[in-house]
């Protein structure tokens, strides 16, 4: 029980639902349900964002949703000196910094160069003033685009990116989330389905007097 | 219970009310109509649902009682796929679950279908064990007009299913002893029922034939064997 999986979360829910096993009538299908929970963790996550802050005075991305993933960056943006790699999910509608915390080189097994964020709406300014040598990046989309300052190729560079997610690569990963969040997202997920089960989706309310029903 | 113990508890209450007699064909007759009405009963045609839940009654309620009620009438089987299309088994009345590869084969109404065609959250889909099914009365493929299941995707292999089949008809089987006829163990079916429901179904039978002989003190003690079960 020391993992919680988004699998240990859907079958939570279904029992809930269900009081128990669900049975033939149910039709609620664990892709439907992860599409209930993904889109109830960003919504958690912001929450906490905000409710930490009034704490610490901070805006931070909870670490418990972080998660690194590596890349070897072999695409070139047509036309440009631009590289990208296509991120696992598009970032959450964060502040600037906070739906991509990290991003940083890997070369022979050591942590390289780390790479600065840069708004695009900034880049015609900066590109005319001085800043440090390096690598930048911008989001767009699920596409993160890199740029060396000196324009040197990045191709076959290896890359890590950190960022908080709301999705698992499948049902059985585990999840990065923090137990105080759990609840609120089962609650928030509850209510969704509890409004789905209620749907009449044809005539009848059961037990009801012979005779034209209303509706 | 026996058939021969039911047929004679019906001629011996029909003796009492002296309403005439019953032969072992009509028994039949009744006895098999009225287990069929039982199990349609029990299969939802009286079921309320209570739990305030909306939507259609689903049909069976399946609770502990009337699953318990219906064992004798519940089967497993592999039921075998080709190119999507199988033959339901030839008591089948009802199911209660089809498995594929232990994943569940939600059943689709027909007017389901185009949505499911163009579906993205759970495209059907072999690989992912995501199996729909719905029933017919005909097989596009071989032009023959029986009752079968459609698969989607339509796949050949091995589901397993679970049902409810219609319950076997009780014959009071005999031989000719002196003219008159003698029960025979061999050759006759008894009730599948347990003793309970057996005899429920004798009580219904008695009811029907008071009906037969426009006896109203005979249906009035029909109804209230149904009703109080005494």
């Amino acid at each position: 029980m020391a993992i919680y999986s988004k699998r240990m979360l859907v079958q939570r829910l279904e029992r809930h639902i269900n009081n128990g096993y669900p049975k033939d009538d149910w039709t609620v299908t664990e892709n439907q349900m992860l599409l209930y929970i993904d889109a109830a963790i960003p919504l958690v996550m912001k929450g906490q964002m905000f409710e930490n802050a009034k704490v610490s005075g901070l805006f931070e991305t909870p670490e418990a949703y972080l998660a690194t993933y590596d890349f070897t960056i072999v695409n070139q943006r047509s036309n440009t000196t631009e590289w990208y790699i296509t991120l696992p999910q598009t970032p959450l509608a964060l502040p600037d910094g906070y739906a991509i915390t990290d991003v940083y080189f890997i070369d022979g097994g050591f942590e390289g160069q780390r790479c600065y964020y840069l708004a695009p709406k900034r880049q015609s300014y900066r590109n005319n003033i001085p800043k440090p040598d390096g690598v930048y990046f911008r989001i767009e989309g699920r596409k993160l685009f890199l740029q060396a300052t000196s324009n040197q190729p990045l191709y076959n560079y290896n890359i890590s990116v950190q960022m908080p997610i709301s999705r698992t690569d499948d049902i059985d990963a585990v999840m990065n989330i923090p137990d105080d969040a759990l609840e609120m997202i089962f609650n928030a997920v509850v209510k969704q389905l509890v409004q789905r089960i209620q749907m009449p989706f044809d005539v009848i309310n059961d037990n009801l007097p012979a005779g034209n029903k209303s509706s | 219970m026996t058939v021969d113990y039911a047929y004679k508890y019906i001629l011996w209450q029909m003796n009492k009310n002296q309403a005439g007699s019953l032969s072992a064909t009509e028994f039949g007759y009744l006895y098999n109509s009225e287990q069929l009405a039982f199990t349609n009963d029990l299969l939802g045609a009286w079921q309320k649902n209570n739990n305030s839940k909306q939507g259609n009654l689903t049909g069976l309620i399946e609770n502990q009682t009337i699953l318990n009620k219906l064992a004798p009438c519940t089967f497993e089987i592999d039921l075998e796929f080709v190119n999507g299309y199988t033959k339901t088994p030839p008591k089948y009345l009802y199911n209660l679950g089809l498995l594929r590869n232990d994943y569940k084969m939600f059943y689709l109404t027909k007017d389901q279908i185009f949505n499911l065609k163009k579906d993205v959250i759970d495209a059907p889909s072999i690989a992912n064990n995501i199996y729909y099914f719905t029933d017919l009365y005909s097989n596009i493929a071989s032009a023959t007009f029986e009752r079968y299941f459609y698969s989607y995707p339509a796949f050949t292999g091995i589901a397993k299913l679970w049902y409810v089949g219609k319950p076997d008809d009780v014959l009071w089987n005999f031989t000719i002893v002196a003219g008159r006829q003698v029960y025979n163990q061999t050759g006759s079916q008894n009730p599948i029922w347990d003793d309970i429901t057996a005899q429920e179904i004798c009580n219904r039978c008695l009811k029907k034939l008071g009906v037969h002989f426009k006896d109203g003190d005979f249906v009035n003690y029909g109804n209230s064997v149904i009703q109080t079960a005494n």
